[in-house]
């Protein structure tokens, strides 16, 4: 069994926020406290992570590009119960084969790791388009030597507040499904789909989301420093091809002595919604018309210093900056000059990262996906 | 509805500094001491005479700052005339209590300054006589009231027709009874998303027999759109049936209005402009044979008509982006008005004689939606007199004239200035605030309907709790 725990004190600056401006935030983000743990030699496994975003910031964080859950500009806070998984694993012929099924509240297969665990502060614009979180999810694993292929079951309505539950009346309304490829340990590959329906709406009066994902990643040891990067590309079609949006992000980090340094590039497509006040959007929508969208380039670099590691706590001052340039794609009356008054912006975020058990954590990977081919159960329980 | 006066003017003394700052003076001259109500242009403007040495200084710059409140002065700075006179306007904002206003010397901290002190009274909430909750599907998107009948637009719940004290079930506008409920037909979109409706009352062949149900489906603001006209048989209020539909290639239909003595549906149809539909006989099947004429009032490109009124034998359409036009009623060309909204997107309208309201919407270049558009309709087209400025509003979502001309009744939405806002129009060009309602999801639309001799407001409440809210408004006729 094993706990973590860990939080961001940040300050962040934007420059411009929407309807012009600059402002600076000071807050507590990703405050999480969680664990996980297995029985019978690995055949039962849970983890449990639970996050106090409600409380630190009820409205959001700053996060020039960012949207969902009614927030734009801003990332919601996630839900307290963030994570509440069980499952059961169990491989076969000296791992070569697995069977795996994982239940609970937690992420279905699909697409790449939860931002919370990669190395940039900032979330990326494409959240929603690239992991599908919170959500009442039964998932089913099955592994021949490096191939794992999942499939999940869940309620598609997105949480309303920190203290949401998922709609368990909506349960399997939506559908996801994911490839993995582990050529190496230290390489993966991933293609997923899923069908998600009105995450917007939680009666399921909206439209359905069809989602693909692409990418690929790897984590080794590069001259002695430990380093790290991923590419993923998707694709999001809404009300049966009416509205389109696609991704493109990669990332990649490594060590040089204490520093942890850190680039991301992001091209994301976000769509436009009429807005109640300069950070929000109606919930659930009044109609199914938006105002546009735009694409939102973003290049952010950042890095970390790691002033205190005993154990296994870090203790890492960073500063992290993006710059940023929105652009209108296709028509619509939204216009980015006019209403962010320029096209291109920029964020300067200077923080404090504790943490304790956080080293490597790789957030919404359940069962197979945490046990490399080849182990025993009980090996390899924790993320890499 | 005592309305208090509060009277302060602070005047102080002019600290001992070195040169000018010390002989100038400001004095009050005119608009101390008004009284009105949130959101109001106050009808006298603030005046003040700056002197130095006793003697009248011209060429002065004068700061107006609003001091108190989230109201607006316009100008926010004057220059004293020759008289040493200045002047500016305050528009109140959307606090009850006091707001003011300070005149300082630009650039000069330390001269002196005045204030003027409005009171700002309450203003009275009709009272809600009946709240009847709508499916979250999403929710309640317009009603459309007749002869004490309601068909509620409930988006993917469909039509709810409501007996509000003419359906012959007992119903009242406090009582609502609920007659049937009808969803009709999505294909080929994914949902039904029943916005809006007419209840066409045929004075050719005496029948009560059609219900238009308009479908809002998926598009871009200012680029495209989707939906259908559905035809509902409404012979049977009990029973109803969906009889045809019209389909136009290419966009979707929003608000309607009806020469229902030429037997013509005219429709707006956002990037499809107006169109104009035949809709005399029996109506089956697809009605795409009985287009009579579609105009895109501001070009290709340039148009997204929100609504559309008859009104003297003249067409008006609401366009977002081109603004307020005048159609020939007939071949729907462009007669008059247009590009007239620059400043801001247009949304609903109402014609009531001589005169015209447009309401605005969302942000255009930065300014919100927070104002209701005052028109003239003459003889060129509509002209723009007037606005009247919504305070804590980012949308005038809809809005209409009570049938005897005297009240203008508009719903707004986004921020705390939520709600349905009442005006008389004693004075067509100038709407003065008499009712509120404040509603912190919003009111997407609100339709006025005489049932039994009272006037009633029937509000679209937002999610989340959707619901039909009546308001008897009955009180606020002079």
């Amino acid at each position: 069994m094993r706990w973590m725990a860990g939080a961001i004190a940040v300050s962040t600056t934007v420059d411009p926020i929407p309807e012009g401006g600059r402002l600076t935030e000071l807050r507590v983000v990703q405050p999480v406290v969680g664990g996980h743990g297995a029985f019978f030699n690995g055949k039962i496994w849970w983890k449990a992570t639970l996050n106090f975003e409600g409380i630190t910031i009820p409205e959001g964080e700053l996060t020039p590009g960012g949207f969902g859950e009614g927030f734009v500009d801003r990332r919601h806070p996630h839900t307290y119960a963030h994570e509440l998984m069980a499952g059961t694993t169990l491989p076969w012929g000296g791992g070569k084969w697995g069977v795996g099924l994982a239940a609970g509240k937690g992420f279905p297969s699909f697409g790449s790791d939860d931002p919370m665990g990669r190395d940039p502060v900032r979330f990326p614009v494409n959240h929603h388009w690239a992991q599908i979180l919170e959500r009442a999810v039964v998932t089913g694993q099955f592994r021949y030597r490096l191939v794992v292929l999942e499939g999940s079951l869940f309620n598609g309505d997105e949480p309303e507040s920190p203290g949401d539950q998922p709609n368990l009346g909506r349960f399997g309304d939506s559908w996801s499904a994911r490839l993995s490829v582990n050529p190496t340990n230290d390489l993966e590959f991933q293609t997923s789909t899923a069908s998600v329906l009105a995450p917007e709406h939680p009666e399921a009066e909206g439209h359905r989301q069809r989602m693909f994902s692409i990418g690929g990643r790897l984590e080794r040891s590069i001259a002695g420093r430990r380093s790290y990067a991923m590419a993923e590309w998707t694709r999001t079609s809404e009300a049966d091809g009416a509205f389109i949006f696609h991704s493109f992000l990669g990332e990649g980090a490594t060590n040089v002595g204490r520093h942890r340094l850190y680039y991301r590039f992001e091209r994301t497509d976000r769509p436009e919604e009429e807005r109640i006040s300069a950070f929000r959007t109606p919930r659930p929508p009044l109609d199914d018309n938006i105002l546009g969208i735009t694409r939102w380039t973003i290049h952010t670099i950042g890095n970390r210093f790691a002033i205190w590691r005993p154990g296994n706590a870090v203790i890492e001052p960073f500063v992290e900056g993006s710059l940023i340039q929105v652009d209108k794609v296709g028509e619509g009356i939204f216009n980015t000059r006019d209403y962010y008054t320029k096209d291109r912006m920029w964020s300067l975020s200077l923080g404090m990262r504790v943490g304790l058990g956080m080293m490597g954590h790789r957030m919404g990977r359940y069962g197979l996906l945490v046990q490399p081919m080849g182990s025993q159960p009980g090996e390899h329980l924790h993320d890499q | 509805m005592g309305l208090l006066a509060i009277a302060t003017a602070c005047v102080t003394d002019p600290p001992d500094v070195p040169g000018n700052p010390d002989a100038l003076a400001l004095t009050i001259v005119d608009g101390d001491h008004q009284v009105s109500q949130i959101g109001q242009r106050l009808p006298r403007r603030y005046v003040v005479r700056a002197t130095l040495n006793g003697t009248p200084a011209p060429n002065r710059e004068i700061s107006w700052v609003v001091s108190v409140g989230s109201g607006r002065v316009d100008p926010s700075s004057s220059v004293t005339d020759a008289e040493g006179l200045a002047e500016t306007t305050h528009t109140l904002g959307p606090e009850v209590g006091s707001q003011e206003v300070r005149a300082t010397f630009a650039g000069i901290a330390e001269a002196a300054q005045v204030t003027f002190v409005t009171q700002v009274d309450p203003v009275p909430t009709p009272p809600r006589v009946a709240s009847l909750p709508i499916p979250a599907n999403y929710g309640i998107h317009d009603t459309f009231v007749r002869d004490g009948i309601a068909f509620v637009c409930a988006w993917n719940s469909g039509i709810i027709i409501l007996d509000v004290g003419g359906g012959g079930a007992g119903g009242a506008p406090d009582a609502p009874v609920q007659l049937a409920t009808f969803v009709t037909q999505a294909a080929p979109l994914p949902t039904p998303a029943a916005h809006n409706a007419w209840w066409f009352h045929n004075p050719v062949t005496q029948e009560r027999r059609y219900l238009f149900v308009g479908q809002e489906g998926p598009g871009t603001i200012g680029a495209n759109s989707s939906g259908d006209i559905h035809v509902l048989d409404v012979s049977d209020l009990a029973n109803p049936m969906e009889v045809a539909s019209f389909h136009l290639p290419g966009a979707g239909v929003h608000n309607f209005w009806m020469d229902e003595a030429r037997q013509v549906l005219y429709a707006a149809y956002y990037n499809g402009g107006v169109i104009a539909l035949d809709v005399s006989g029996v109506l089956a099947g697809d009605l795409s044979g009985r287009l009579l004429a579609n105009t895109l009032p501001g070009g290709p490109g340039n148009t997204f008509v929100w609504g559309v009124m008859l009104v003297g034998g003249s067409l008006y359409a609401s366009d977002m982006i081109s603004g307020f036009w005048r159609l020939d009623r007939e071949t729907l060309v462009p007669t008059g008005g247009g590009s007239n909204v620059p400043d801001r997107f247009s949304s609903d309208l109402w014609s009531a004689g001589s005169y015209a309201y447009t309401g605005t919407w969302g942000s255009r270049e930065g300014t919100l939606g927070s104002a209701i558009k005052i028109w003239e309709l003459a003889v060129g087209g509509p002209v723009l007199v007037d606005s009247v400025l919504v305070p804590g509003i980012r949308t005038v979502s809809d809005l209409q004239v009570s049938e005897d001309g005297t009240l203008l009744v508009a719903s707004a939405e986004g921020a705390e200035g939520a709600g349905i806002y009442v005006y008389r129009l004693t004075e067509p060009t100038k709407p003065q605030l008499v009712g509120l309602v404040l509603v912190d999801t919003g009111i997407h639309t609100v339709t006025l309907a005489e049932v039994g001799g009272k006037l009633y407001a029937f509000g679209a409440k937002n999610p989340g709790d959707p619901a039909l809210e009546i308001y008897d408004l009955s009180s606020f006729r002079p």
